[in-house]
């Protein structure tokens, strides 16, 4: 066997671990190697001196650590998209469910100020016609269903923001 | 012997290799060959257990156009010799007894 085929040979039987590592390895044995062809043996048997290659092989598979952790099993990885995958979809209906409830929000905040305005032309009317005191229990109303409007309108667009915000997530993982 | 015990003796021979001056991997199976059952697959796990132990550090040099590994041994290194010998010697008093008591017999 020649160097480089003893070196091929290493790295294949070493896939999965540090890349470093089985450079490392390789670049020892390739060095004694060299050494030992300086002194004139030539390069079989030199290559023969460091031993039987499956054995080395073996060796170095049972010392060197398997490569980094960003390469885990691949099941592992599908489990984690799978995962990814049913989060995302979470993520989408719930700003779906969030879009429908600030839709009916809003709907109810365009009804509640048709009625407020409502309200308020009758109690006007009313205060000209029936006196102060109807027309001053309209106004209330009208107050009661104008603040009604404003809290419904800041629920809507926080609901739409949510979902906003959600759909956003979701797409960038 | 106690696999513990060998790995124990062969990170030792090594360092004590290097106590002189630097040396790098042919050398040091040369040297310790002869003296120690090493051979150039075995003194690869050696000197990576000591170097990720601190007890020895790599650096390369060129020589002949290509690349050769210096090890060079640390304090930590020299700390590791002391207590072997120290270990060794308390090792020694109890085989003495025993060895002693053995031939009483």
């Amino acid at each position: 066997m020649k160097r480089a085929e003893f070196a091929e040979y290493l790295r294949e039987k070493l896939k999965g671990r540090s890349e470093t590592e089985v450079n490392n390895s390789i670049a020892y044995y390739i060095e004694l190697i060299n050494e030992h062809m300086d002194e004139g043996i030539p390069e079989e048997e030199a290559v023969a001196a460091m031993g039987n290659p499956e054995k080395i092989a073996a060796q170095l598979l049972e010392q060197l650590p398997v490569s980094q952790p960003a390469v885990s099993s691949p099941a592992a990885i599908q489990a984690e998209s799978e995962n990814r995958e049913s989060l995302s979809f979470g993520r989408i209906f719930g700003s779906i469910l969030l879009w429908i409830l600030g839709g009916f929000l809003w709907l109810t905040a365009i009804g509640t100020s048709i009625g407020a305005t409502a309200v308020l032309s009758v109690g006007i009317e009313l205060w000209i016609y029936n006196g102060y005191a109807v027309g001053l229990v309209m106004l209330g109303l009208t107050l009661f269903l104008t603040g009604l409007t404003i809290g419904v309108i800041l629920g809507a667009s926080h609901a739409m923001r949510g979902a906003g915000k959600l759909l956003k997530r979701s797409a960038e993982r | 012997m106690d696999s513990k015990l060998k790995n124990g003796m062969l990170d030792a021979c090594v360092l004590s290799c290097l106590l002189k001056a630097d040396s790098y991997g042919y050398s040091i199976v040369r040297e310790l060959s002869g003296k120690v059952e090493i051979s150039e697959s075995t003194l690869y796990p050696i000197l990576r257990r000591l170097e990720a132990s601190g007890a020895l550090t790599v650096y390369s040099t060129e020589y002949n156009g290509r690349l050769r590994k210096y090890y060079s041994i640390t304090d930590t290194g020299r700390e590791r010799i002391r207590t072997f010998l120290e270990e060794w010697k308390a090792a020694m008093d109890i085989y003495n007894y025993i060895r002693k008591e053995a031939e009483k017999l």
